[in-house]
């Protein structure tokens, strides 16, 4: 099938508030760093057109909010989600035990046909921070993600910008592989008036 | 940077990609109808053709025909303002035969006598008594009628209760809203017109976004899951911020019992459809009422299951919930543009859902007929002939009806999308008539008649929409393009022989007449008629008066304002007189017809209300040249 035209891909940024998921989008989209912190109401919605391989998509990236009392939307947030990120603070242990909950929780509302190869990302973010205060090794981190189908890790810093494209990378393709499982084509029954030309003649 | 502010406008595109408009993708007609013929629209495997559906046996349409006129039957507004995708009867004889006898007595009956206008008077006055009152007794009190004390009196009681409606001066001048279009120039063509794409770097976000919130209309629908299908403006990465706010907007009222259906902020409306996995918004800032705006949004969800189907549609989303469907509706926005573009400019069509036909003679009209029903082919389901979206004849299946909502689809996408006209000499198109059947494709044969008296030297461009003529052979059997063909062939023969071709011609030659030609000297400047029982619509000319597109969306919202007053839910106004600073405006509703018409602020009260009156009786009398009644059956 032609891809001129664009894909659009639904990417949820999900964890606990206070992790850097706004500040992570912020990085990606707009290449900035705000270190004043403002909890996201509901959610906030960013755009960013990738290639790859060199197909053009858009990634349509909802940044949600971790805090509770912002969460009523759930169902909405998730429903057709082409990819679900999932981010905690290597120096906050609390938002790493989180994760799995995230992920259930996410798997719950959103209920993908098929739970099991429904792609996710790992990102633990801050790693700017001096190595004494972290609380999260990459390893625990990793061992995780091995548990739970191979999902893809990244470690990144949205202050420093470290490792925030190559985890987006990875998000774009593995949404772009989830949307393009079942490829809209090859479903059409082409009406070609010519081979009727050749079989019918005039049919009167 | 403020990393959290949820306003939407930070959201827009920074990352310095350029955009690629969708709606001004060069859809060029060749490539359009490449795709239709290779029948690039829908995953549905193809089965066997969608069986036809039983005609509804219980339809207000025609026990609107058969009722006597008498009758109060303007306490059911609702449900003739969701006519448009409600099958009709438009074009059978039997339906629609005995209601013309009482008709002349409408407005000849007791017209000097003003006590009895005066009792009428009362029974409109009194609050929800006049429900009661017959409408004889309603149109008795009718204006002209009346002296000249009674008229004022009359006018002032019909005025709304609840709007604001403020006396003037002594002459009773009302305030009542207008398109508020005076503050602006004559530039409404702005509206149409690309916002542009976003370059590379961004520099010139601000001004495609300034432009983007300039548009006085925007229809976005986007899927449940929030990704933005269509906009007539802009481009999905363009509005992919507010889509995501609509759809958080939307999904917050889901989980209760009271779905959000439209809201209001300042002097722009919104309104909501939601249509299972999709969501429909229109943002207005025109003036049009809710269920206006709903009804074109209704018309839209139409064209969309015209490309898909409704079970493929269904299909899609319920095995993918993030199904991107602007890919599968690809190749078909411009037909959704085109739809929505004739909703901005204001079609009487629409607001009436009803048609319009062109006005020839009834023997004429009964040649054509005869002409299809003898060439016929096996398996016809509907014949048209219309000459730019004017009905001149149909042909059908006694046991199926046609309905004004797909026919409004199929001339939309003839008439106004250029792209089957552009096409050549033929076009093959499977379309769903999703008012006939939602479930299955029909297989569309269309052909333009050319009428130019020299094909050789004759400027193919000169051709407007308003003279162009199209055959339209609709079939179940996709199988049936030649045999189509060939009743195309013999059909256009034999017309041209019989001499109907010439009369074809010459009737759009002449266009619809001006409102001094049937009322010489009148003051009325436009009317639109709506025989409610044939579902058709007969009006004047726009000329001179309201050629340019502002004034015509000026006029058409006259017609909504009008429209909506009189159809308002517990109202059963049977007559409504408005006068603006711009326009004076008149609307009359009985069993039989609305008639709606408009003159200059300034005329004189007892002159439009004879001239409405004189239109009402050409009408009457014109009806079976303007209005196909019985049309052809087989």
């Amino acid at each position: 099938m032609s891809s001129r035209k664009k894909v659009l891909l639904k990417v949820i940024i999900l964890g606990d508030s206070g992790v850097g998921k706004t500040s992570l989008m912020n990085q990606y989209v707009n290449k900035k760093f705000s270190a004043s912190y403002k909890a996201t109401i509901g959610a906030d919605f960013l755009n960013k057109e990738v290639l790859v391989d060199d197909r053009l998509v858009t990634m349509q990236i909802w940044d949600t909010a971790g805090q509770e009392r912002f969460q009523s939307l759930g169902v909405a947030f998730y429903r057709g989600a082409d990819c679900c990120v999932l981010v905690y603070d290597v120096n906050n242990s609390k938002s790493f035990e989180a994760l799995d909950s995230w992920r259930d929780e996410f798997l719950i509302q959103a209920s993908p046909r098929d739970p099991e190869s429904f792609p996710f990302v790992v990102i633990g973010n801050k790693i700017d921070v001096e190595e004494s205060k972290r609380m999260i090794s990459s390893k625990r981190a990793m061992t995780f993600c091995q548990s739970k189908g191979n999902i893809p890790y990244f470690e990144t810093s949205a202050k420093e910008a470290v490792n925030v494209e190559q985890a987006f990378e990875v998000i774009a393709r593995s949404a772009l592989a989830q949307e393009e499982t079942e490829e809209f084509s090859g479903e059409y029954n082409p009406i070609n008036i010519h081979d009727n030309a050749e079989r019918d003649g005039c049919a009167c | 940077m403020e990393s959290t502010d949820p306003n939407p406008s930070k959201t827009s595109l920074t990352d310095g990609n350029v955009q690629i408009r969708l709606n001004d993708d060069d859809d060029s007609s060749s490539k359009r109808s490449a795709e239709h013929h290779s029948s690039d629209r829908s995953p549905s495997p193809e089965g066997p053709p969608p069986p036809l559906p039983p005609r509804p046996s219980t339809l207000s349409l025609l026990d609107d025909g058969g009722a006597a006129p008498g009758t109060p039957r303007l306490n059911t507004p609702v449900a003739h303002s969701t006519l448009q995708s409600r099958a009709t009867t438009a074009v059978s004889l039997t339906e629609i035969a005995s209601h013309d006898n009482g008709k002349e007595e409408l407005h000849l009956r007791g017209l000097p006598e003003t006590v009895r206008a005066r009792a009428s008077l009362g029974h409109l006055a009194a609050p929800r008594g006049g429900s009661d009152a017959s409408d004889s007794a309603s149109i008795r009190s009718f204006a002209p009628y009346s002296e000249l004390g009674d008229v004022e009196n009359i006018f002032g009681d019909l005025a709304p209760p609840d709007s604001d409606v403020v006396q003037q001066d002594s002459t009773g001048l009302m305030q009542f809203p207008e398109f508020q279009a005076d503050d602006m120039d004559d530039d409404f063509t702005v509206e149409f017109e690309p916002v542009g794409d976003i370059e590379e770097g961004g520099e010139n976000e601000e001004l495609v976004l300034e432009k983007w919130k300039a548009k006085r209309k925007h229809y976005i629908i986007l899927s449940a899951a929030g990704k933005p299908i269509w906009t007539r403006h802009g481009d999905g990465g363009l509005i992919s911020a507010y889509v995501g706010i609509i759809q958080t907007i939307i999904s917050s009222y889901e989980n209760s019992k009271d779905r959000l259906s439209g809201f209001t902020a300042g002097d722009t409306k919104f309104a909501v459809v939601a249509k299972g996995p999709l969501y429909l918004v229109a943002i207005s800032r025109i003036l049009e009422s809710d269920t206006q705006l709903k009804l074109q949004l209704e018309a839209l969800y139409m064209q969309i299951l015209s490309t898909l189907t409704l079970p493929s549609l269904t299909h899609l989303f319920s095995v993918r919930p993030s199904t991107d469907l602007k890919r599968p509706l690809q190749g078909s926005e411009t037909l959704l543009s085109t739809l929505a573009d004739s909703f901005t400019r204001g079609s009487p069509s629409t607001l009436l859902s009803a048609l319009e036909c062109l006005k020839i003679r009834k023997a004429h009209r009964q040649t054509i007929n005869n002409t299809l029903l003898r060439t016929k082919a096996g398996n016809l389901l509907y014949g048209l002939i219309v000459a730019g979206g004017r009905l001149v004849s149909v042909v059908r299946p006694k046991k199926h009806s046609l309905h004004p909502g797909d026919l409004q689809l199929l001339f939309n996408m003839i008439f106004e999308a250029e792209a089957v006209k552009a096409g050549g000499g033929e076009s093959w198109i499977p379309v769903c008539l999703p008012g006939f059947n939602s479930s299955g494709y029909l297989y569309m044969y269309v052909s333009f008649l050319d009428l130019r008296e020299d094909a050789e030297t004759a400027d193919e461009s000169t051709v407007t929409t308003e003279e162009s003529v199209a055959i339209i052979l609709i079939s179940t059997d996709k199988e049936s393009f030649f045999e189509l063909q060939k009743m195309r062939d013999s059909f256009v023969e034999q017309m041209e022989k019989n001499g109907s071709i010439k009369i074809i011609k010459e009737a759009i030659t002449k266009g619809r007449p001006s409102t001094t030609d049937i009322v010489p000297g009148t003051v009325l400047h436009h009317f639109v008629y709506k025989s409610r029982a044939n579902v058709q619509f007969a009006m004047s000319s726009y000329n001179p008066e309201f050629s340019s597109a502002l004034r015509r969306r000026r006029l058409i919202s006259t017609y909504n304002n009008l429209h909506a007053s009189v159809h308002a839910k517990h109202t059963h106004v049977k007559v409504h007189h408005c006068v603006t600073q711009s326009s004076s405006s008149f609307a009359w509703v009985t069993p039989v017809f609305e008639l709606y018409c408009v003159a200059g602020p300034h005329a004189n009260r007892n002159a439009l209300a004879q001239s409405a009156s004189k239109i009402v009786r050409w009408v009457q009398k014109e009806e079976e040249r303007l209005f196909i009644i019985g049309g052809a059956v087989f």
